[in-house]
């Protein structure tokens, strides 16, 4: 197996489905090193993918492979889950508690590579595979 | 009443709350902890009346509201690290990147209360009891 090295389209942002790993063909990323969120997209908590290679995780691992990171961004309106989080949200619209509504995962997916040493590397709950907004 | 629920506190508690109560002195005492170390993920606690939880009820009855508030970053899943490392190294540029939140892993128990027109009612999960990172 060769990971989805494809960089995410649009519609791959937007899903929520898990990581799939494909046969491929490898071919070095050429593009963007800087990842900007589309401004029309970047308003709400949501899944976002990004392509890496391994030595940008920051883990230490040698690699040449690349492998997709998802994680969680945007902001959180107001979302009443339970009574305390509708009462967190007014008193905080009126000043009255801080902090704020917080985007995060709310379930992980591993992360499988090769390394240098051609040993498979899987890294567990690495990448974001699902979002939300907690209070 | 009012005064049962006073009497409940003890007294150091019970000025606590009466300073929480205040918006000008809650967002003070906000702004006082931030000045000094990070906070970490902790319990708030602050004195509303029931009509201030913005649910409809009408009542005079008053309770004692908390909630987590706090930072996480001591907190860290392998999908917080690479997060924190992708930030340094600017791969990402966006500052709403979600992290560990601060949030209630347990709620206080149920409260009941009468209203105005002599009817209970009862508050389930409304107010927080422990805060976790997660």
């Amino acid at each position: 197996w060769v990971l989805d090295l494809q960089e995410a389209s649009v519609a791959d942002k937007l899903s929520f489905g898990k990581m799939a790993e494909t046969r491929g063909t490898w071919t070095p990323h050429q593009g963007n090193n800087h990842v900007r969120l589309p401004r029309a997209l970047a308003g709400s908590c949501r899944l976002w993918s990004l392509t890496l290679p391994v030595a940008e995780l920051g883990l230490g691992y040698a690699s040449e492979e690349k492998v997709i990171f998802r994680y969680c961004a945007g902001s959180c309106p107001q979302e009443a889950r339970t009574q305390h989080s509708l009462v967190l949200a007014r008193l905080r619209g009126r000043g009255r508690a801080h902090g704020r509504p917080c985007c995060q995962p709310t379930s992980y997916a591993d992360v499988t590579f090769l390394d240098d040493q051609h040993h498979w590397q899987q890294l567990p709950q690495l990448s974001a595979a699902a979002c939300g907004c907690g209070g | 009443s009012p005064d049962k629920q006073a009497a409940a506190l003890p007294r150091r508690e019970r000025n606590r709350q009466a300073a929480a109560a205040s918006p000008e002195n809650s967002r003070g005492k906000g702004r006082r902890g931030q000045r000094g170390k990070n906070r970490g993920c902790v319990l708030t606690a602050i004195h509303l009346n029931v009509t201030d939880l913005g649910l409809g009820y009408e009542t005079k009855e008053e309770l004692i509201f908390r909630y987590c508030s706090g930072s996480c970053e001591s907190a860290e899943t392998m999908y917080d690290k690479i997060l924190k490392n992708l930030s340094r190294s600017r791969r990402l540029t966006s500052d709403k990147v979600g992290q560990a939140c601060c949030r209630p892993v347990a709620f206080d128990d149920d409260l009941s209360f009468l209203d105005d027109n002599l009817v209970y009612h009862i508050l389930r999960k409304h107010s927080a009891k422990r805060c976790g990172c997660i």
